[in-house]
């Protein structure tokens, strides 16, 4: 079944359907709040209110780009959560496992990763600088970096999700990039070597 | 580095790097490219970033975000009691502020009370010997039997100048004394009140002279009803009343200010109280 059959049949309230949709678009909701929230645990709140938010909504839905309505429903989202952090920040000093209730001893940020193999190991070490430049962006350039430079949309997609003329998402997107460079210079020497591109001319 | 180039320029740049330039504008941009070996420098850095940027791994899902049909009948769903209530509170929260900026216009609007101050007329009724030094007393309709000069201990020693405002009055009507006092005090003047300076030992009391301006309260006779009795003297105080009867008048709208604003505060809190608990992790 393509995917206008599969929405139609969710509009008719299938949730087989919209389950299908779901699976076929999990991963990327996901991933877009995990770079808006930079937090596991709110990641996953956020794409599962986004889906809920989806299923209720989607006899709104009127053709179109269903990737970029679900990117927009979850970017909203982590607008709201972004915003609530704001006002009541709410990392703990220590964290607390989600099982055990107790405060973790080594949190994800301080654990020693000597044992992962090598390619993990530079993975996790890019994503760590990445994760700290673009904590220091501000909610609308880190909307644009994540779903331009990150996912990938192209500017008519992204200026979709975003709901913004595409010359406000060239703006933003210049501003984030000009920004990361920055920070990422800072760490230049941190990255792994394979991540440590030469020069590349325009042509390329 | 970053304030050799305009934002315009990073931002022409940014789009080259997606390749959403015209045509045109990209060939202008090659060509200035080739000749500032700055900006190249600086396209290239950008590029290097959007490059790292294009290599951030996706992660997988923790778990599936698949819908259960209970779950998607009682997530996010709030009870019509909640909904009703924040519309309620909404309500209240819009009446309230129209009230106020009615208020607000209300009291722009409205003549600001004058503060009553010596009339120099008067003042200048005051023999010069008598101006400085001494508190001047102006008396409003007190007998000149029951005359106080406010400098407590119920009484002077005379020797304060005086302004009295005289009133004529009818011969049938009586001064009342303070120990008898009336019910309806028949206090009308057929025409403008005198104005005329006395000295202490000028002052006696006459039975039927009544000293005062201010406005006597009272009902007037059938007979002078409708007369207009004080003109220019009165002007001032006369504002100063209405503007405390419009001061009044706004009282009734603070009531509803104060009902709807604890109407909105009472419906935001019960309907949060109200609102179901989100809890996820009990979906799967």
């Amino acid at each position: 079944m393509d995917e206008t059959n599969l929405i139609n049949s969710a509009q008719n309230g299938d949730i087989e359907a919209f389950n299908r949709l779901v699976l076929a678009y999990q991963e990327q909701v996901y991933n877009v709040a995990l770079r808006m929230l930079l937090n596991e645990d709110l990641a996953e709140d956020a794409t599962q209110d986004a889906f809920l938010s989806a299923y209720r909504h989607i006899s709104h839905f009127r053709g179109g780009s269903l990737r970029a309505w679900l990117l927009r429903i979850v970017t909203n989202r982590c607008y709201d959560e972004l915003r609530l952090q704001k006002r009541k920040p709410q990392e703990p000093l220590h964290p607390v496992d989600g099982e055990t209730g107790e405060e973790q001893e080594d949190p994800p940020y301080l654990r020693d990763n000597h044992d992962l193999p090598e390619e993990a190991l530079a993975r996790k070490q890019l994503e760590s600088a990445i994760h700290n430049c673009i904590e220091g962006l501000s909610n609308e350039y880190r909307s644009a970096v994540v779903l331009v430079d990150i996912q990938g949309l192209d500017y008519k997609q992204a200026s979709q999700v975003i709901k913004k003329p595409i010359g406000t998402l060239k703006s933003r997107l210049a501003r984030a990039r000009l920004g990361l460079q920055d920070c990422l210079q800072g760490a230049w020497e941190l990255l792994p070597a394979e991540y440590r591109l030469n020069q590349e001319g325009i042509n390329e | 580095m970053n304030d050799k180039y305009s934002l315009k320029e990073i931002e022409l740049l940014s789009c080259c790097l997606d390749d959403e330039l015209s045509p045109s504008q990209k060939k202008e941009l090659q060509a200035r490219l080739k000749a500032n070996p700055g900006l190249r420098e600086k396209y290239a850095s950008l590029q290097r970033t959007r490059s790292i940027l294009r290599k951030t791994p996706q992660r997988k899902v923790p778990r599936n975000f698949t819908l259960t049909v209970d779950s998607s009948k009682t997530m996010l769903r709030n009870p019509p009691l909640v909904s009703l209530l924040r519309f309620s509170s909404l309500m209240a929260m819009i009446g309230l502020v129209f009230l106020m900026v009615f208020q607000l216009l209300s009291a722009t609007s409205l003549p600001q009370a004058k503060e009553v101050s010596q009339p120099t007329d008067l003042m200048a009724a005051v023999p010069e010997n008598q101006r400085e030094g001494l508190p001047l007393i102006i008396q409003w309709g007190t007998p000149m039997n029951l005359l106080a000069y406010g400098i407590g201990g119920g009484g002077g020693d005379g020797s304060y100048p005086i302004i009295s405002y005289t009133i004529p009055r009818e011969p049938s009507e009586e001064i009342v004394s303070m120990d008898n006092p009336p019910i309806e005090p028949p206090l009308v003047a057929a025409e403008p009140p005198t104005l005329k300076s006395t000295t202490p030992e000028e002052q006696k009391p006459t039975g039927l002279e009544l000293v005062g301006s201010q406005p006597l309260l009272g009902v007037q006779p059938p007979n002078v009803r409708g007369q207009i009795i004080f003109t220019n003297q009165t002007v001032e105080y006369s504002t100063g009343f209405e503007t405390t009867t419009e001061k009044r008048d706004l009282e009734p709208l603070q009531k509803y200010q104060i009902v709807l604003a604890i109407i909105a505060f009472l419906s935001l809190t019960i309907s949060f109280w109200l609102q179901p608990k989100k809890n996820h992790k009990k979906l799967h």
